[in-house]
């Protein structure tokens, strides 16, 4: 998957997807031509994912989600701003997260 | 940070059989399939597939979510409690309840507590959903209560308060307010082709037979003389007589794009999936319907599709004429005018997806001068959607001529 996303760029969830916390799991659902289906497929995220995601508001950047991750995980910087990127870029080309 | 963070794509368990309502009910037991095949926190960066079991609430909650967007949800329903009309393991499709309805006789999805119901009849016709449930909950049971969503008919109406029943219900289920109706079936599907669902007139029928329980019988004595007036009307149409003097009526039949109140119409009659007019917009869609005086006697949809892919161009999708006035020349009109919206989009052929099985269509495409696209990326994802979903699809091509030619 490709990963197009920047680091300066604010993301949000696209107008294209509904998404909700379901028994402490983030479901997204497409919409597609209107309909949201569940009989096509659904998407989750991990714990990680969730982290990113919840953050993805259209005001910080992604080089402010990974600083805040960074403080709160107490993790590589360098590490987690790969993983913040290479997310987005993911959700970037399924079309669920948009650049504001 | 526990692991790589991770999208992964599921899909919902097919479940064999369930008991109960028509309704988005979980297998219990799957509970924990979702789990193993989901679970946080795993490391390595590659994308898990899995089953994703998710509970009649978590349904509920997804169909609230999407519809309040204006959009329509498509779940598999699960019970008999609406039979004959919808069985275990159909495909519904829930659309926004548009303008003052439902209607007596419109089948919706409906959020009840386990256990039943129970608004009163002469109750607070302002009263929230959530305010309704707590309370109902609260009387059935002192444990968490436990919502459902129930897709069952609305056999009567007072105000704001709908009587909701499932048509192989021996009982109602109560009295709901309006607002705590989330969406209107629009369709059901089953095994791939939609099914009548049974609205409009023939839904407040149906409505009148439920609330005395005579509804089964009923169905089984109606179901005869009406396949043998739907077969006599079609051999009928195929007479030359009958076409040549059906096609001057056609001549006073109007096309023109559908207005806000044929959306209701259009979703009860035909079953169709209606996104509102600003999703349709941005989908690069426009919908046609044929009028006769205030009938609607059929519709098609133009769709503009300027992404990139296999699907980009200029699309004609669900043409559809009512039985009765079939043979007059009106799929012929609504063809036409989705040409002339191609053409004032610059567009040099217009495309279009059919059933194989659908032989009046394939005619009536071949005669228009449609002819089958067999290879490229649309032929193949076709193709490749034909044996994910068991429903095989032909796409049709047509040159469109350009500006000063014939």
């Amino acid at each position: 998957m490709s990963t197009g996303a920047d680091c300066a760029v604010a993301y949000r969830p696209s107008e294209d997807v509904v998404a909700r916390v379901i028994e402490g799991e983030i479901i997204i659902v497409p919409l597609v031509a209107g309909i949201g289906d569940m009989d096509d497929e659904l998407f989750t995220l991990n714990e990680t994912g969730k982290a990113i995601w919840d953050r993805l508001d259209g005001q910080r950047t992604l080089a402010d989600v990974a600083a805040e991750l960074t403080d709160e995980y107490e993790g590589d910087a360098g590490a987690i701003e790969t993983d913040v990127l290479g997310l987005v870029g993911e959700l970037l080309a399924r079309r669920m997260v948009v650049a504001v | 940070m526990a692991g790589r963070p991770q999208v992964a794509a599921r899909q919902q368990p097919r479940r064999a059989s369930a008991d109960g309502a028509a309704a988005a009910e979980p297998a219990a037991d799957a509970r924990g399939a979702a789990a193993v095949a989901g679970g946080p926190g795993a490391d390595g960066c590659a994308v898990p597939g899995g089953v994703l079991s998710l509970s009649g609430d978590a349904v509920r909650e997804l169909l609230t979510a999407v519809v309040s967007r204006g959009a329509a949800f498509r779940f598999t329903a699960r019970g008999a409690s609406m039979r004959p009309f919808i069985l275990d393991g159909d495909v519904l499709t829930v659309s926004p309840v548009h303008g003052s309805g439902p209607r007596v006789g419109d089948v919706v999805a409906v959020t009840m507590c386990r256990g039943g119901t129970s608004a009163d009849e002469d109750g607070d016709p302002e009263t929230s959903i959530d305010a309704l449930l707590a309370a109902d909950c609260d009387a059935v049971s002192d444990e968490a209560p436990e919502r459902r969503l129930v897709v069952h008919r609305v056999v009567a109406r007072r105000g704001e308060r709908c009587l909701i029943r499932g048509d192989n219900c021996p009982q109602p289920d109560g009295w709901f307010p309006r607002l705590s109706i989330a969406g209107v079936v629009t369709r059901v599907e089953r095994d791939g082709r939609p099914r009548k669902l049974g609205v409009g007139r023939l839904g407040q029928r149906v409505a009148w037979l439920s609330s005395r329980g005579r509804l089964t019988t009923a169905v089984g004595v109606v179901r005869a003389p009406r396949r043998a007036v739907g077969a006599t009307l079609r051999l009928v149409q195929r007479l030359p007589v009958y076409r040549s003097g059906a096609r001057r009526l056609a001549g006073r039949v109007v096309i023109e794009p559908a207005h806000d109140d044929d959306l209701l119409e259009l979703g009860r009659r035909f079953g169709l999936v209606l996104p509102d007019a600003a999703a349709r917009r941005a989908a690069g869609s426009t919908l046609l319907v044929a009028r006769h005086g205030q009938s609607l006697l059929g519709f098609v949809e133009y769709v503009h599709r300027a992404e990139e892919g296999a699907y980009h161009g200029d699309w004609l999708h669900a043409l559809t004429v009512r039985t009765p006035w079939r043979g007059m020349g009106i799929a012929t009109l609504l063809v036409a005018a989705v040409e002339e919206l191609a053409r004032e989009h610059g567009a040099r052929e217009l495309l279009l997806a059919v059933d194989p099985g659908n032989r009046a269509a394939l005619a009536l495409y071949r005669k228009l001068c449609f002819r089958p696209v067999e290879e490229g990326a649309l032929a193949e994802d076709l193709r490749g959607l034909a044996l994910r979903r068991g429903a095989p699809l032909t796409a049709l091509r047509r040159d469109l001529p350009g500006p000063g030619e014939a």
